[in-house]
């Protein structure tokens, strides 16, 4: 899978909102703010640069899907400038459905990668290897790491909290 | 018996609440003006709380409700036991105890559906996860460990009366735990079980902070009684000795140990 490059679009040529959305996720996490939208940075950083890119993209894809009554919203992603921080250069890469920003990468961080080395390719395989084979096992709550309130509508613990 | 579910958006994330029996719905309602109490009075993002008036040295500490030195101790406390791993300095300035702010808001939220009377009580904040009681039939509350990078799997399951989970992990909103000053790695997620849910909270994050030195810190909180769950980062799960999950016991180590 490669990206289409008809969708992709430079940052200057963005509609206001999304530029300045842009500009305020890449400021926040340059910033050494809590990035509380960077779903998919380090998300699966055993991967190649290029590997990232297309796992962000496809963990995009799963939270863009086609609502009944709506029009299928349209995957895009923009990147921001590369703008120059105290940790290196970062380009954040965003992601968006519709209007609405659904993932987000880091592109550009050189000591990003080397540290994403740390992280053996075969984790999540032999991760999966190891979690219970009784799934089914009936649970009241689930523990993990924090979901965004956008998050929440695709946990588990909110399926829990409709049963 | 009935269980009353509620939901609430706060703190950027969402709070579930289960609640047992009578005195459910004053106690939906107490928490649920509980939480937002504690957003207007210890939230960062919001310029006008009384913790962000405070780093900003806009108001001293005496002027402050006691809910902020109460967490800026715990805050402390918790740097000097995880030997700086947890890090309240870790944005300059003031301390920042947002690290802890979740799980200390959700042990006082238990303990008010307690005082409404609940004969089961489950708060979820976003993750960290602390129960009371039972939530039915006198059976135990029975949580699961979701696995870092695969939603909706669980990694082992839980099971009692008076439980309290914080899972740090880097998946869902990515590397937001930062040590010295950069995204952590080396360990996908971490799940401290406590007493209290303020301690689990400010461990898990400080042993994700630690990556890959995470082990000796998790094998010291264990003795003191809190048991973990690590993942590492190639993918092996290690369970510390005291950990009480029903599929991963600490034979688990043995396998990846080198």
């Amino acid at each position: 899978m490669t990206d289409d490059p008809g969708d992709h679009h430079t940052v200057t040529h963005l509609a206001r909102p999304h530029r300045l959305a842009v500009w305020v996720l890449a400021l926040a996490l340059c910033a050494g703010l809590r990035p509380l939208t960077a779903d998919a940075l380090g998300a699966e950083p055993s991967r190649s640069a290029a590997a990232t890119q297309l796992t962000t993209r496809d963990a995009a894809a799963t939270r863009c899907k086609k609502r009944r009554g709506h029009r299928r919203p349209r995957l895009t992603h923009v990147d921001g400038d590369i703008v120059g921080t105290r940790y290196g250069p970062v380009q954040v890469r965003v992601f968006f459905c519709g209007r609405r920003i659904v993932n987000m990468v880091a592109l550009k961080d050189p000591d990003d990668l080397e540290r994403s080395r740390q992280i053996d390719a075969d984790a999540l395989p032999k991760l999966r290897q190891q979690v219970l084979a009784a799934q089914s096992a009936r649970i009241d709550g689930v523990s993990g790491a924090t979901y965004t309130s956008a998050a929440y509508k695709q946990s588990l613990q909110s399926a829990l909290d409709l049963a | 018996m009935t269980r009353l579910v509620h939901t609430e958006e706060v703190w950027d994330t969402v709070v579930s609440l289960h609640l047992v029996g009578p005195g459910a719905e004053d106690a939906r309602d107490a928490i649920v003006a509980w939480v937002h109490e504690v957003d207007a009075t210890l939230s960062t993002f919001r310029p006008e709380s009384p913790l962000a008036r405070w780093r900003r040295g806009e108001l001293e500490l005496d002027a402050c409700p006691p809910a902020v030195r109460e967490v800026l101790d715990l805050a402390e406390a918790a740097r000097r036991r995880t030997g700086g791993a947890f890090d309240p300095g870790w944005a300059g300035g003031r301390p920042d105890p947002t690290g802890l702010v979740k799980g200390w808001a959700a042990d006082e939220a238990v303990a008010r559906a307690l005082a409404c009377g609940v004969e089961g009580v489950q708060v979820n904040a976003g993750g960290d996860v602390r129960t009371a009681g039972s939530p039915g039939e006198g059976r135990p509350w029975r949580l699961g460990i979701e696995a870092p990078g695969l939603p909706g799997q669980l990694l082992d399951v839980v099971a009692g009366a008076e439980l309290c989970l914080a899972t740090s992990g880097i998946d869902r909103r990515g590397a937001h735990v930062y040590r010295h000053g950069r995204p952590a790695r080396g360990a996908l997620s971490v799940t401290v079980a406590a007493p209290d849910l303020a301690r689990a909270d400010a461990y898990s994050t400080a042993a994700l902070a630690l990556g890959a030195d995470a082990p000796a810190l998790l094998d010291d909180l264990d003795a003191d009684g809190f048991p973990s769950l690590l993942v590492r980062a190639d993918g092996e799960i290690v369970a510390s000795a005291g950990w009480p999950g029903l599929h991963h016991g600490p034979a688990s180590r043995m396998v990846g140990a080198p």
